[in-house]
């Protein structure tokens, strides 16, 4: 990572200052703008603020909080409803008379986005049809790559190296995976393979990093993955031998789960 | 503010002495101080997972939110009152940090990062800025942390700290300012290098070289 970072024109040692929040403006604005483009920096950074954590729950001394703090905060979120609270209306009769007018208002216009708001069900029901029938589709096609029964065979071409591979055995709840591939093309220095655990939601996770040999085979075990973060599949991606926090290129092979 | 910076206090922040008293959440701490597993954090007598209960917070669970919060209110207070310094200032970052966490858990994404290491980076970052008078920094709320370590694991998590806590012991003094100066004073490295008379590239390779000792712990 450091020599990445370098490669970037981004020392490091800023990087982590930028971390802290410790450089001047001008830095700090420089770096910021650098970050938001470069996969490994931004890596670097998250990094560093594991670091960080870890630091600040090193070095705090111990301290108990007053109990009153979480009876404030407890009586604060019973009576939230996680949308902006209602103030105590003061009721006056020139503002009851706007109320009921801005009521009035608020029928006609009610009255009038219903008939839009049909049209729009309408439009919404007919695209659920749709993806029930695409869902159902995908649904027979799990089956059938399920199906024990069911032969399997990889068509290639006669003239040509056999298409990549990768076979990924994953335990969500212990956070480990294992990946094995072939006919896949060793990459030349400064390049390597990253794995991405792509979850249900949210952003691709890395997954761990690995090269082809000369056999133009692979074989990874990787033990870092967040615990109990369901993958709906996983995509390898060439990123810069350091990895990246995102993938920066398009996946050279890509898989999901049934 | 001011005797904190002193060298003799520095070193008890970072010390034996002060380290030695990590938090240990409220609700792993028995009536004489020590630590045991919990019975009140799920129904089945089992240590919910973080993740588990950051879901649960999402769906509005209050219940669950409260977990988090005898797990980790400790954590949080004692993080900001290490650099605020003033308890009434720490209680209203506990508060302010903690609702957060209520009203927005979408914040911490469980698949990029720990819960108790984002919300000590979360604290530090608030507390600073509270020091600072909002002198701008990295925005408090958008922090992504990625860590190979998984310490929502109790028991990883005690040990990787006592490691953390060697390795401050025996930091070169001058290493142990500038971070102390950077991380908890919030001080920038220009502010570091007049303070400390030194030059601003042996300030940052002080700070940059420390943080990276940290991750050498980290990784397994």
């Amino acid at each position: 990572m450091t020599n990445e970072a370098l490669q970037h024109e981004i020392h490091p040692e800023d990087l982590t200052l930028y971390a802290l929040g410790a450089l001047g403006e001008a830095e700090r604005a420089r770096i910021q703008k650098h970050v938001e483009s470069c996969g490994s920096c931004r890596l670097e950074l998250q990094t560093l603020n594991a670091d960080m954590g870890v630091l600040a729950m090193a070095s705090a001394p111990e301290s108990a909080p007053p109990a009153r703090v979480k009876d404030r905060l407890m009586t604060e979120i019973a009576h939230e409803t996680r949308e902006p609270r209602r103030k105590a209306w003061n009721w006056s009769w020139a503002f009851r008379f706007t109320v009921a007018a801005i009521l009035v208002a608020a029928v006609f216009f009610e009255w009038r986005d219903t008939r839009s708001l049909r049209s729009q069900t309408e439009a919404l029901k007919r695209q659920l049809e749709h993806e029930r029938a695409d869902s159902a589709q995908a649904r027979a096609i799990a089956d059938l790559m399920k199906d024990p029964g069911a032969m399997r065979l990889t068509l290639v071409s006669t003239n040509s190296r056999p298409q990549p591979m990768a076979h990924v055995i994953c335990s969500s709840d212990k956070g480990r995976v294992l990946l094995i591939a072939q006919n896949l093309a060793p990459l030349g220095p400064g390049k390597m393979y990253e794995l991405w655990l792509l979850p249900m939601s949210g952003k691709p996770v890395p997954a761990g990093m690995f090269n082809a040999d000369a056999k133009w085979t692979a074989a990874m075990y990787h033990a870092g993955l967040p615990e109990y973060v369901e993958a709906k599949g996983f995509a390898i991606t060439i990123e810069p031998a350091e990895g990246s926090a995102a993938p920066t290129t398009s996946p050279v092979l890509m898989g999901t789960s049934g | 503010m001011r005797k904190w910076r002193a060298r003799g206090r520095v070193l008890g922040a970072f010390g034996a002495g002060n380290l030695a008293s990590h938090p240990i959440p409220d609700n792993e701490r028995t009536s004489n101080g020590g630590r045991r597993e919990s019975s009140a954090n799920s129904s089945m007598g089992q240590r919910e997972d973080d993740s588990v209960l950051v879901m649960r917070t999402r769906r509005g669970e209050r219940e669950a939110f409260a977990l988090l919060y005898d797990r980790y209110s400790r954590l949080v207070y004692s993080v900001a009152l290490r650099v605020v310094r003033n308890p009434s200032t720490a209680e209203d970052i506990l508060h302010d940090v903690f609702l957060q966490l209520w009203q927005s858990p979408e914040r911490f994404d469980s698949s990029r990062g720990n819960l108790p290491a984002w919300m000590a980076v979360i604290t530090r970052n608030r507390a600073i800025d509270r020091i600072r008078q909002q002198r701008g920094s990295v925005d408090p709320e958008e922090v992504v942390l990625y860590s190979s370590c998984d310490l929502g694991s109790e028991v990883e998590r005690t040990t990787v700290i006592e490691r953390i806590r060697e390795l401050l012991r025996t930091m070169p003094e001058p290493q142990c300012r500038a971070v102390e100066m950077a991380f908890f004073e919030g001080k920038t490295h220009a502010e570091i290098a007049s303070e400390m008379k030194e030059p601003l590239g042996t300030v940052k390779t002080r700070i940059r070289s420390a943080l990276i000792a940290i991750r050498k712990v980290l990784q397994p």
